[in-house]
């Protein structure tokens, strides 16, 4: 087996905690998990990339890397007007 | 085995490694401060990876955006976790500075 794709299989069982934590716990904790499984969604289309040998498709994690992050900072814009 | 490839794997399982921890930390601490305690050294992960990837493919087009996805990590990370830190006391006291829910009056010399 390719070591990226072994990699990328490691990385998505991340995911099982940060759905755990979304679905048990209050808000800014399922934010935390949101934040952590945005991280892991790049890594895993970086390892993708590279385990298929297509690698313009790195691009796609470039573009998610700001985006999830922007998303998350107005996920908490608008928690913090909420109070 | 060349050191190349010997250096990609040892980067490379040390960066999941990182991101498999930080998930376990997650799951196990109650309070939010210290899950964004331990979910912060993911970006950490992101570095190794992304040097797992310089060190395999050296500065091509994939190790270069690997490195701008590690910069962005590094920039960006610190400042979500500050992000969600100042919103969970929001959402826990009202406001986020220290004593503004208690009205603690300061003695002026």
């Amino acid at each position: 087996m390719n070591i990226w794709i072994a990699a990328t299989i490691a990385l998505c069982t991340g995911f099982v905690p940060c759905v755990l934590v979304v679905v048990r716990s209050d808000m800014p904790s399922a934010l935390v998990a949101l934040n952590l499984a945005g991280v892991l969604t790049v890594l895993i289309l970086i390892t993708l990339s590279l385990a298929f040998g297509r690698q313009p498709f790195i691009d796609l994690a470039v573009v998610l890397a700001p985006t999830s992050a922007v998303g998350l900072l107005v996920f908490v814009r608008f928690l913090e007007r909420r109070g | 085995m060349s050191l190349q490839h010997w250096f990609t794997d040892v980067l490379l399982w040390i960066g999941v490694g990182l991101e498999l921890l930080s998930c376990l930390g997650l799951v196990v601490m109650r309070s939010v401060y210290d899950r964004l305690h331990l979910a912060s050294p993911a970006v950490l992960g992101v570095v190794f990876i992304a040097a797992a990837v310089v060190v395999d493919k050296s500065f091509s087009m994939v190790g270069n955006k690997a490195i701008l996805i590690a910069a962005f990590a590094l920039i960006g990370g610190p400042l979500i976790t500050h992000a969600l830190a100042r919103m969970a006391r929001i959402v826990e006291r009202g406001d986020w500075r220290l004593g503004a829910e208690e009205e603690v009056e300061v003695e002026e010399p």
